[in-house]
């Protein structure tokens, strides 16, 4: 079995050197080419006078499609490193930031993917693809302790409710680092004219598409967590700080849904909601690191 | 829906317009999000209350000190602000959805069928058909189309022209209703619970006793066995908490208790809280009768001087006494500075006093009492019979649950019917032309990608079943129509 | 605005052409090779990149470490002093049952527990079952001490941690790296031809005990 917990790290290494490749090709790809042309022209004088100008063109495909592949060997790695992990622990890796952060990687590439097959906006894979790479990062300073599958503790060994609500929370993170990353692109897009970028339009759905996804998710966190607080706690909620955190990152989103179906916000303010929303989904993420209180378990 | 007509109502009284101001408050979309952002401040100001990230902000800008200091003090979530920033959103939300009831329904059951050839002229997305032939063929054949792609299709004959509404997911609006309703039960469930539920978090059972709960239950509880078992590498995997429940002296229920897995007797649920150990005591009379059998429990208290020394107490009214029992230090280091008493294992040191005793007086007669054997004191002859271990239930009865169960399927069923069966609406006319006639179709999808991702999907089926290539008018910046059509997730019931 | 102007009534097809795109084998074998590539490219990476993260070490731990004897198997060599100084070794008890507890006189749920061992241990010590009961961190005499309180006739042995190897024999220290307690009280049951039979990580009362007893007891 330690042999399985190796492998599963190394694959985790290979999902995230993936990523991290997948990242870079798909801002080349995004940024586009920028082509230097040197103008010679002769003067009056007799003179010739050289100068450069730059030019911007839309990014290789090329890369764009090599980014693809990169992020299906990132998404196919993070799965075996999931997997292999899963055998050896008998379930679902989430029980600490180490296995949490891996099955992140897991669907954070596995939500793009789909992503991209819906709308074939590459550009997305820049910022979602940093994000994941940012993620494999934190995840490579994590303490080395937390690689080993340790056996859970009793108040987290409930795998059918742990699985369902460490899994959906994971989703909902991934799913609104999509619409985070549509709404950046939004901003980007937005009024000026570059061509190759995806019509701004489609961004604000792409945004709009993946809270429809993640929102229903997100509550579904909250329902789970408190229908576990309730079974191992006796009360169904606490005003727990990650709670709070969570509902938090609830009621932003919610602002948005409001403002976007109620009074028909669109673009530009809704995608600064969205930068918010994704703020708040950070900070509930990373919340155990300042918050002490019942999700304070599995080292870090 | 804004009604844009004014009418003229002198009879209304300041009482009537004062009513109609809050109805209209409460109304407005703009005072519901100002409420919800305004509770994800405050939501956000209790978050990190329970946080380092004040003490961090207090160390770099000392100058915050007062406010930070007061920001720890403050329990947001159960201010008198929150609760009734809770209370104005419950009525907010009450009242928005009460008025929006008969426009959605409205929308459902009686749409406006006809529209106007401006307002059609005038869309920014439009598609359509110019035809050979009678208008009423083509009225029939695109009324057929639409409705072969489960649109509900609404015809009316203005003049010679045929006015088109069609529509899809319509019922999808109704799923507002069953979220805003889970929204205000939760409210009702936390209310229900902490008005007529009660949550002991520190109920405790010595193995081998019987302890009664209380609060009008008539339930009572005896430990058998608690037992907590660890990893090898010292990491606790289970605490149980073998017992048996008695209804009025009469046993009802029996069987484990362990976290995550509660016993629930009635409405009355027992959770496995946690565990320490007990010193069961036997004392006796004078002439040998016994005024004491049972396990204490030690480490729930503990003395007031050494925090690391368990402690434990039992009031005994009918000599109108108290004795307090103090167990070794767990920590060795303490000695001799902290622990005064140095305890060695299997001793007690135990202390008589009268229960109206006043603090300051002198010192009460206390004795050492060792495992198995028996000390006199105050005319008690005082046994330390072992240790046993104690088990901590939480009990709770919480007749909020339902509702919250209630609650909490109601609103992702409501989201999902909201999100997953969005709104979509066509209007049109069909008219008669120098050459045949012609159909104008419009979707009612401003600034609506998939809105309109969707109409042109629906236009490229009727541009099948027609046979007839469309005219059709996009935002400037859209794809062509058909590949736009074929983009993107497919919303469900569509194709 | 763009705008198509409605030209022939004759139908176009409804989705638009892709551009024909036909791979040659040569294109496609290009394209396999490219991707193995790739995959090579980063398992090599994620090679060097785990090596240099000490791979090597992952794995050992949590649910895959060896602190204890296993089930099933040859117990590990245990040798300590007892209480009055006299040399134990587990092997002077071949050919009859063996209950280690590893224990504390400081340990609340050892004490707990304590009468209910010593009531099991009357029982099973006619049998002809030897218990051991291995004081952990404090003195052997005072573990002793506690165990003349609950009138047991169970051997206390010391701590094998305390004893320096260079001052005394370094078998003790051998054994108490076979036996690594981390949890106080640790049962370990031993049939009579030296295989454990059972690894009990959680506190027994007395008919517990006898199970575990009357198990070790019955393997011939």
């Amino acid at each position: 079995m330690d042999g399985l917990v190796k492998l599963s790290f190394y694959c985790f290494a290979a999902s995230s050197i993936a990523i991290a490749a997948s990242a870079i090709s798909y801002i080349v790809y995004s940024v586009g080419r920028i082509r230097v042309r040197r103008a010679m022209m002769a003067t009056s004088a007799g003179t010739t006078v050289s100068g450069s100008m730059a030019e911007f063109g839309p990014g290789a495909a090329g890369a764009g499609r090599f980014g693809t592949m990169l992020a299906w060997f990132a998404f196919v790695f993070a799965a075996f490193a999931v997997l292999f992990r899963s055998i050896v622990a008998h379930r679902l890796p989430t029980s600490n930031m180490y296995e949490f952060s891996l099955t992140f990687l897991l669907c954070i590439t596995g939500i793009y993917l789909v992503f991209e097959h819906m709308y074939h906006v590459k550009q997305l894979g820049a910022i979602v693809m940093t994000i994941g790479f940012g993620m494999a990062v934190y995840v490579w300073t994590l303490p080395a302790d937390l690689r080993e599958v340790n056996p859970l503790i009793p108040a987290l060994n409930n795998r059918p409710i742990m699985t369902a609500h460490v899994s959906m929370a994971i989703m909902s993170y991934a799913t609104f680092a999509v619409s985070f990353a549509a709404a950046v692109l939004y901003l980007i897009a937005e009024g000026r004219r570059i061509s190759w970028l995806p019509n701004a339009e489609m961004l604000d759905d792409i945004g709009f598409r993946a809270v429809t996804i993640g929102f229903p998710m997100l509550s579904l966190v909250l329902i789970l967590g408190a229908m576990w607080a309730h079974e191992a706690w006796g009360v169904y909620w606490s005003w727990d700080p990650k709670e709070t955190a969570a509902l938090f990152t609830w009621l932003v989103y919610g602002v948005y849904l409001h403002t976007r179906t109620l009074r028909g916000w669109r673009g530009r303010r809704s995608a600064i909601i969205l930068l918010f929303g994704f703020a708040a989904v950070m900070f509930t993420y990373y919340g155990n690191y300042f918050f002490g209180g019942l999700h304070a378990y599995g080292g870090v | 829906m804004a009604d844009t007509s004014v009418r003229t109502q002198p009879t209304r009284s300041p009482f009537e317009v004062g009513i109609d101001r809050i109805w209209r408050f409460f109304c407005s979309v703009r005072a519901a999000v100002a409420e919800i952002v305004l509770l994800a401040l405050l939501v956000l100001i209790g978050t990190l209350r329970g946080s380092e990230v004040p003490g961090w902000i207090r160390e770099y800008v000392p100058v915050t000190k007062p406010v930070v200091d007061r920001w720890y003090a403050w329990d947001v979530f159960h201010s008198l602000v929150f609760i009734l920033l809770l209370t104005v959103i419950a009525i907010a939300i009450t009242v928005c959805t009460i008025n929006r009831v008969p426009g959605i329904w409205q929308s459902i059951a009686h749409p406006k069928v006809t529209t106007s050839k401006g307002y059609l002229r005038n869309a920014d997305t439009s598609a359509s058909f110019a035809a050979a032939g009678e208008a009423s063929m083509l009225a029939t054949s695109v009324v057929e189309s639409l409705e072969k792609q489960r649109f509900r299709v609404l015809t009316e004959q203005v003049g010679n022209d045929t006015h088109i509404y069609a529509d899809k997911h319509r019922y999808g609006k109704l799923g507002t209703f069953p979220f805003h309703l889970a929204l205000i039960l939760l409210l009702v469930g936390g209310i229900v619970g902490a008005r007529y539920g009660f949550r002991n978090q520190e109920f405790v059972v010595p193995e081998g006793s019987t302890r009664a709960v209380g609060h009008n239950t008539g339930l009572s509880v005896e430990l058998n066995r608690f037992t907590d078992s660890y990893s090898q590498l010292g990491i606790a995997q289970q605490y149980e908490s073998d017992v048996v429940i008695y209804k009025h002296g009469k046993k009802v229920k029996s069987g484990p208790i362990t976290v995550n897995n509660p016993i629930t007797y009635g409405t009355t649920t027992f959770y496995q809280s946690s565990f320490g150990n007990a010193a069961e005591l036997k004392i006796t009379d004078a002439s040998g009768n016994v005024i004491y059998n049972d396990a204490l429990d030690m480490g729930i208290y503990h003395l007031s001087t050494n925090p690391d020394a368990p402690a434990g107490f039992v009031q005994l009214p009918d000599r109108g006494v108290m004795v307090t029992v103090v167990g070794p230090d767990v920590d060795p280091a303490n000695a001799p500075q902290l622990d005064k008493l140095n305890l060695a294992p299997g001793e007690l040191w135990v202390q008589v006093m009268p229960l109206n005793s006043q603090p300051g007086g002198a010192m009460p007669p206390n004795t050492k009492v060792m495992q198995g054997k028996t000390s006199q004191l105050d005319g008690m002859n005082i046994e330390f019979v072992r240790e046993k271990r104690f088990a901590v239930l939480q009990v709770a009865d919480n007749p909020g649950m339902p509702i919250f169960y209630a609650a909490a399927f109601l609103l992702v069923a409501g989201l999902a019917v909201t999100f997953y069966f969005p709104h979509r609406r066509i209007r049109g006319i069909v008219a008669s032309t120098a050459n045949g006639a012609e159909v104008q179709l419009v979707p009612l999808a401003r600034r609506d990608w998939s809105g309109k991702r969707d109409f042109y999907r629906a236009v490229a089926v009727l541009q099948d079943r027609l046979g007839i290539t469309p005219y059709v008018r996009q935002p400037e910046g859209a794809n062509d129509w058909q590949q736009f059509a074929n983009a993107g997730a497919g919303t469900a019931g569509s194709r | 605005m763009t705008s198509q102007q409605p030209a022939s009534p004759a139908p176009i097809s409804s989705s638009p052409a892709k551009p024909a795109t036909r791979i040659t084998a040569n294109e496609r074998l290009i394209r396999i090779g490219l991707v193995a590539v790739v995959a090579l490219g980063i398992i090599g990476a994620a090679w060097f990149v785990s090596g240099r993260d000490g791979i090597g070490l992952i794995g050992g731990g949590g649910v895959n470490a060896q602190l204890l004897p296993k089930v099933g198997e040859q117990a590990p060599a245990l040798v300590t002093y007892d209480s009055k100084g006299n040399l134990v070794h587990l092997s002077d008890f071949k050919g009859r049952p063996v209950w280690l507890n590893f224990w504390g006189s400081w340990c609340p749920p050892c004490r707990s527990e304590m009468p209910d061992i010593v009531a099991a241990y009357d029982e099973l010590q006619p049998k002809g079952v030897v218990m051991l009961a291995v004081s952990m961190q404090e003195a052997p005499q005072t573990a002793q001490q506690y165990a003349d309180l609950n009138h047991a006739t169970f051997r206390v042995l010391a701590d094998p941690n305390i004893f320096d190897p260079q001052q005394f024999p370094p078998e003790i220290a051998d054994s108490a790296g076979h036996y690594q307690i981390r949890n106080f009280p640790t049962h370990i049951f031993i049939d009579r031809n030296g295989i454990v039979r059972a690894v009990v990580l959680e506190p027994l009362d007395e008919q517990s005990a006898l199970k575990y007893g009357d198990m070790i007891l019955a393997q011939k």
